[in-house]
């Protein structure tokens, strides 16, 4: 019977398919490894050697590799909960109360998403806060620091507008404070610096066009859903992209002087 | 595990050595010695040629490895059109054109790095000759087809229509108002309250002069007080607790000429700005 298996296994292992998906055996050798990583799509972003100090938890803490894996949390029950979410004034609030009281796991996904969003802006200021520390931020990885400074704000632009998708009275009130912000945008706001003068008024500002309106209303409902289910998640994947690649080429995790004795 | 993971798919290492992992020196013996290599970026020894000029002439190679390439692209690029300004005779430009590329050459040692510099005075694509013309159109049109859609998307995102309450609206007789009441009728639609005294009436803003919630009027504490962060409002609408800065926002308040009250929610009246004197801000009615 093992006998069987075994055979079944060797032929399955020859199979055309077998060798397309895996390429690799798991040999254990330094240069199996290597090609494990390199031939493959989603491990590739690794650099192929690192340092000693890179894999040192006290220095890095992880953070930017945990603030990514709260990103594909949020990502997968995101789609999930999009399922049964509709963007309309009318039903939005209905379908939160449905998915919390009535769906399978809808509790679970959406908790999942509320405290992976929470956690994911936590992380995204620690992951900076190490950066500073460390100096990392310093040439040559200072284009860097800029793309993860945009990131910061899309995390933070995600969180807002996901905010208000519950369409209840905290989530309409607290959008309203928070977009009351956007009257001041110097230029762009009709109670910024220079705003009036440029011919900003209340039904044409820069807040305006976020509400989609004059004050919170359905069409804000539905910008805020395209914005934090399509548009911001996917700049944000853009730019996160662009981030991983810069790190490696700019010469890995920061370190100390790797000729210092000290290492 | 520290050990194996540091490192982590050498193939390089792999071929020269042993696969022994814990005889392994660490990283940083297998990079080349030397205080010049490393204080340039890592990766800058193994870069390939083509790098831009700022990272290359940072790279001090001897000058005899520069000759291949300092003919090689001069050779093969097609004759330049000839330069607009008289061109420098600077011993590090490039030959402008085919006439002056079979010049002598001026000495290798001081044809320093660079040696992929443009020529001087070339446009590159936005090169204006006859033989360019459709490229420039092209990448005029290319840059005015996105200019014109950003704009058109930009404008997309401004509503032509608003489902709103209108600004201006009328709020019935003033003959069916009570003196001394805070009447509520079109708080909900409106966001308005309308006070009747017996000098007339005057229409408060429901809007929190602090961030922006609606405050509820309190009949039997005699004061509006907002939900968000407790401020306190007297009926006339002047502030005394709570966070909020300044009073409510008075609206304009006229007679319609059927005799119904009118409020423009668009012409606002702020206290600290002396306007709660002016004649629409208060409509006098005995």
């Amino acid at each position: 019977m093992l006998g069987m298996l075994d055979q079944l296994k060797a032929k399955w292992e020859k199979t055309e398919v077998y060798k397309s998906i895996f390429r690799h055996s798991y040999q254990d050798t330094q240069r199996n490894r290597a090609l494990q990583i390199v031939d493959n799509v989603f491990l590739h972003l690794h650099p192929v050697r690192i340092s000693r100090h890179a894999t040192n938890v006290g220095f890095t803490w992880g953070m930017g590799g945990i603030t990514f894996l709260l990103f594909i949390v949020l990502t997968i029950t995101g789609v999930i909960l999009m399922f049964y979410y509709r963007p309309a004034a009318e039903y939005a609030y209905d379908d939160m109360k449905y998915l919390m009281n009535d769906v399978a796991f809808g509790p679970l996904m959406r908790n999942m998403h509320r405290w992976a969003a929470h956690a994911m802006v936590i992380t995204v200021m620690l992951h900076m806060f190490r950066v500073f520390l460390t100096g990392s931020y310093k040439p040559p990885r200072q284009f860097n620091w800029v793309i993860g400074v945009i990131l910061l704000t899309l995390t933070l632009f995600l969180s807002f507008t996901g905010y208000l998708l519950p369409w209840d009275q905290l989530a309409i009130w607290a959008v309203t404070v928070g977009t009351n912000m956007a009257r001041a945008t110097p230029l762009l706001g009709h109670e910024g610096p220079f705003g009036p003068e440029l011919g900003m008024r209340i039904d044409n500002d820069v807040r305006f066009v976020l509400l989609g309106g004059t004050q919170v209303g359905p069409p804000t409902l539905l910008r805020f859903y395209v914005l934090h289910c399509i548009f911001l998640p996917l700049v944000g994947a853009i730019l996160m992209i662009v981030h991983f690649w810069r790190i490696r080429k700019d010469g890995g995790i920061s370190g100390p002087d790797v000729d210092s004795k000290k290492v | 595990m520290p050990e194996e993971k540091d490192v982590t798919a050498d193939p390089g290492a792999n071929e020269q050595r042993p696969p022994v992992k814990k005889t392994l020196p660490p990283l940083t013996s297998s990079r080349p010695a030397g205080g010049a290599a490393r204080s340039l970026p890592p990766i800058a020894s193994a870069r390939p040629a083509g790098q831009p000029a700022a990272r290359a002439a940072a790279t001090p190679t001897p000058a005899s490895q520069q000759l291949p390439d300092t003919s090689a692209p001069t050779a093969a690029r097609p004759p330049a059109p000839p330069p607009v300004a008289p061109v420098k005779p600077t011993p590090t430009s490039e030959p402008q054109s085919a006439s002056t590329a079979s010049a002598p050459k001026p000495p290798a040692e001081i044809r320093k790095p660079k040696q992929d510099k443009p020529p001087e005075n070339d446009n590159g694509i936005w090169r204006m000759s006859r033989k360019n013309f459709l490229n420039v159109a092209s990448w005029f049109s290319f840059i005015g087809f996105l200019a014109t859609a950003t704009l058109g998307a930009i404008r997309l995102m401004v509503p032509r229509v608003l489902y709103e309450a209108p600004s201006a609206f009328k709020a019935g007789f003033p003959d069916d108002f009570i003196i001394g009441e805070v009447n509520e009728k079109y708080k909900d639609e409106y966001r308005v309250w309308i006070v009747r005294n017996e000098e007339g009436f005057y229409a408060l803003s429901a809007i929190c002069t602090h961030l922006g919630c609606t405050p509820r009027w309190l009949d039997t504490e005699n004061k509006f007080k907002c939900p968000c962060h407790g401020s306190g409002y007297h009926r006339d609408g002047v502030n005394f607790e709570g966070p909020t800065p300044r009073p409510l926002e008075r609206l304009k308040i006229t007679l319609a000429d059927d005799g119904q009250l009118l409020i423009d929610r668009n012409i606002k009246f702020l206290y600290e700005k002396q306007e709660w004197t002016k004649s629409e801000a208060f409509l006098k009615y005995s």
